[in-house]
């Protein structure tokens, strides 16, 4: 992807930066060192759960049940005792992949939407965007939940659902910035040195209008991994006895008096985890809009 | 699926005295204990962990259909915990010897709600409708086993006939299924009845006043009700004005309810909390096991690799049931050996011990079946395809009493020996299409009713569950047949009970079923709650019911 390399090409000049060059970006680059750290934690994690614990996530110990956290078990044990530790590892990747690969699926749905809205005339324009006010008018999750209902549970439907539900908002994303884009002095001028249509879109329309979601993509992954985590919770993702993150906190509901930790651990793994996401996907949104002014 | 009794099992046991004071010593002034007398008026409300998927009596096979139900809905007779059957809409019967005819003398004055009578013809209308395949009845057909007839005598006399013997017709006819709707309201909205609210009109002492789905049911007393069993601590009207279900699945939601006040009952109250309840809290426990069918593991042997009986064998026998129930259960429940509620008569003790937990028998029995080879993910296989088992899951709000968790145990225990558990989950309608056609490996549930013959909706091959029975297994065994139809032949309990233990023991040497605990039935209540009795069958009643300050 080379969205910046041309867009530093662009004839008009980066807005003025200086303004925004106070304490806050300091700020914001202390919290992202420990941030990125801990993004590189999770993807190791995901990746090879078998190094951070020597134990089997679905492995049952029924006399050791519901021990709290302490040696030997840091996070304590569930009902059948399963090492809460080596479930919450072991469902890094499944948690992540359902927020990555429910983002993923929406960005592409988004942007497929999007350009066709931006590019394809006014009557395409008019038809997509009109949907998808109608589709923003309605919470995400309550569409997951629908579209759940629709196509059923699992972990790949969930993945879907999801995409189905933040798709509109990353296509109204798009087509603005492909407006924006089409109607740029740099375009006129491709147009006027007579650059074929679909050049024009291949080369300047596209890198340029992505490069803001691929930005905004980061941040949303925070939201699609709470909402899958959310439709876990509810039962409507991988089954049982799939270590999950928001099953698991399904699992520890019924216990936040008698045993706290089967809450806590999970929901605090889904909380950190979005927030640490979030925290890389402002600084990487702070960054871009210094550099284009946008 | 019956209640057999109306003799009061008080929550609290310093209300036991009480009312048992009240009711021996009438006239004795009581010493000013205001406590003690019952007052009408108030309203109770009483959470619940699930919810009807149809209200109609005749066609439901849910507990909490019959449960809720109860209170609308009253039956020809009752039974007590003894067993012995006592006149309710029906003040006398006799049975022909052959056990073919029942002849019920109603008993005179008894009105619907909607201000119709009940007599001879409501009963010939509801039992027709209850067999008319139209019905599509998942569980009250079939507690009216052959039945071939009723024929209206008098205006207050019936014969009910069936076309061979039948004797566990009192027991069926003594539960909320074969209770009573107005002919009147069936003629007026048939199927609708299913909907719940107002149009389901019954004799009972509570008036089906509304139903509001995912959130609560409403019932009102019944002004005119004065023909409570004789065993019922009053006669007349209930004392409760109102009397709210609260449909909230989640266990955590109930007892927080309860805790706070917002309820006064609450129904499966989770083990884990049972210690939290204490009387210094103002609430109170109680705690009944069920009679009827166990929680059982029912293994579908009409397909896949549970054809094969040492493939059975194995998954029971390697199942740590008595850890397992244990550790979800905390020990509030006594672990099941045979498919048969110790509650119930006819249970065959004898089962105690008899399969114990064995891996190693198990991985032999697998061995022998020829399901040897492994695959990478550890599973065995035969012949290249993996021992993989569907068990499928009911939707969330409809898993009651951890049993998601006591899965996850079966199916750690199951990997240990090769065999992998899927657990989909499916909405409603799939799960009893799959249920229905026999499509699962394994299913799993308790049938609460206290009569042995709950073990022929279980075992006899004509039961299946598209017909309202139970046999998840869909065996076709001769002796389980010949003995299952044997046991409904006599009133004799001594040569029930031999038919009986029969059937339990051949049903777990066949491996159809791994028993995993005993349900008992665990409620807390609010201190300020009386009269509130647990039936035989478990369920709460709440003719007697009254609050207190």
């Amino acid at each position: 992807m080379t969205a910046l390399p041309t867009l530093e090409t662009a004839p008009q000049a980066p807005a003025d930066t200086a303004p925004r060059a106070g304490r806050r970006p300091r700020a914001r680059t202390l919290l992202l060192v420990p941030a990125l750290l801990f993004l590189a934690l999770l993807v190791v994690a995901a990746a090879a759960p078998g190094l951070f614990t020597g134990a089997a996530p679905n492995a049952t110990h029924p006399l050791q049940a519901l021990r709290p956290p302490g040696a030997g078990h840091w996070f304590g044990t569930d009902q059948l005792g399963r090492d809460l530790y080596t479930r919450v590892v072991y469902g890094t990747r499944l948690s992540l992949l359902l927020g990555a690969g429910s983002t993923a699926l929406s960005v592409l749905a988004g942007a497929a939407l999007g350009l066709t809205a931006g590019l394809g005339g006014r009557v395409a324009d008019q038809v997509l965007m009109r949907l998808a006010d109608v589709l923003l008018a309605l919470p995400p999750i309550l569409l997951a939940l629908l579209a759940v209902a629709v196509l059923g549970s699992g972990t790949v439907n969930v993945a879907l659902a999801i995409a189905a539900a933040f798709a509109p908002g990353y296509a109204r994303i798009v087509r603005a910035e492909t407006l924006v884009v089409r109607r740029s002095g740099y375009v006129e001028a491709a147009t006027t040195l007579g650059l074929s249509r679909a050049a024009l879109i291949r080369r300047h329309v596209v890198p340029n209008a992505l490069g803001p979601l691929l930005v905004l993509a980061t941040v949303g992954f925070g939201s699609s991994l709470i909402a899958a985590s959310g439709l876990s919770f509810l039962g409507l993702g991988p089954q049982p006895p799939t270590a999950e993150w928001g099953a698991m906190l399904d699992q520890g509901r019924d216990f936040l008096q008698t045993a706290w930790w089967l809450g806590i651990f999970p929901g605090a793994a889904i909380t950190l985890t979005a927030l640490v996401v979030n925290i890389v996907g402002r600084q990487a949104q702070a960054r871009f809009t210094r550099r284009t002014g946008r | 699926m019956s209640r057999l009794s109306r003799r009061p099992v008080p929550l609290v046991a310093a209300t036991a005295a009480v009312l048992l004071a009240a009711a021996c010593g009438s006239g004795s002034g009581s010493g000013g204990s205001t406590s003690s007398t019952p007052v009408s008026g108030g309203s109770l409300t009483y959470a619940v962990d699930t919810e009807p998927v149809s209200w109609d009596i005749d066609v439901s096979q849910q507990d909490i259909t019959g449960s809720i139900q109860r209170n609308v809905f009253d039956s020809l007779v009752f039974q007590d915990d003894k067993g012995q059957f006592h006149p309710w809409l029906a003040s006398s019967w006799t049975v022909a010897k052959d056990l073919r005819t029942y002849t019920f003398h109603l008993r005179k004055g008894v009105t619907f709600t909607d201000g119709t009578p009940f007599n001879a013809q409501a009963v010939k209308t509801n039992f027709d409708r209850i067999v008319d395949p139209a019905t599509t009845s998942q569980y009250a057909a079939g507690l009216l086993g052959p039945y071939s007839g009723t024929k209206v005598v008098d205006a207050y006399t019936v014969e009910v006939s069936f076309t061979k013997a039948f004797a566990p017709f009192l027991q069926a006819a003594s539960t909320p299924y074969l209770g009573f709707y107005s002919p009147a309201a069936i003629a007026k909205y048939g199927s609708k009845l299913g909907a719940g609210g107002p149009a389901d009109v019954g004799t009972g002492p509570f008036v089906f006043s509304s139903y509001t789905k995912g959130q609560s049911a409403v019932l009102t007393r019944n002004p005119k009700y004065d023909w409570a069993p004789a065993t019922d601590s009053h006669q007349g009207p209930a004392y409760l004005d109102k009397l709210t279900y609260r449909f909230l699945s989640q266990d955590s939601v109930r007892v927080g309810a309860l805790r706070s006040g917002q309820v006064q009952v609450a129904k499966s109250v989770p083990p884990a909390d049972v210690k939290t309840l204490t009387p210094g809290s103002g609430l109170t426990v109680i705690s009944k096991q069920a009679p009827g069918g166990v929680y059982n593991l029912v293994l579908n042997a009409s397909r896949g690799p549970f054809t094969d009986q040492r493939v059975r064998e194995a998954v029971q026998r390697g199942i740590n049931v008595d850890a397992d129930v244990k550790s979800v259960y905390f020990g509030a429940y006594q672990r099941a050996w045979s498919p048969l509620s110790p509650a119930t008569a006819g249970y065959d003790s004898a089962l105690t011990g008899t399969w114990p937990y064995d891996p190693k028998l198990a991985d032999r029995l697998l061995d022998q079946a020829g399901w040897t080879a492994r695959d990478s993910s550890g599973y065995r296989t035969k012949d290249g395809k993996r021992l993989s088992l569907v068990w499928p899951l009911m939707p969330q709000n409809l898993v009651s009493q951890q049993h998601d968790i006591l899965g996850q145990a079966v199916q750690a225990d199951l990997k240990k020996l090769g065999i992998q558990v899927e657990r989909p989950r499916q909405d409603v309608g799939t799960f009893v299409k799959q249920l229905f056609g026999g499509k699962d490996d394994i299913s799993d549930y308790s049938w609460a009713r206290a009569d042995p013959d709950v073990l022929r909706l279980y075992f006899n091959s004509a039961e299946t569950p598209a017909k309202g029975g139970a046999n998840g297994t869909f065996i076709k065994d001769a002796d389980l047949d010949a003995w299952t139809e044997q046991g409904q032949t006599t009133l004799d309990p001594a040569a029930r009970a031999t038919f009986y233990t029969q059937v339990q023991k051949r049903a777990v040497d066949l491996s159809l079923v791994v028993p995993m605990y005993v349900v008992s039935s665990v409620y807390g209540a609010s201190t300020h709650a009386h009269g509130i009795t647990a039936d035989a069958n478990t369920w709460l009643e709440f003719h007697d019911a009254w609050l207190g300050k």
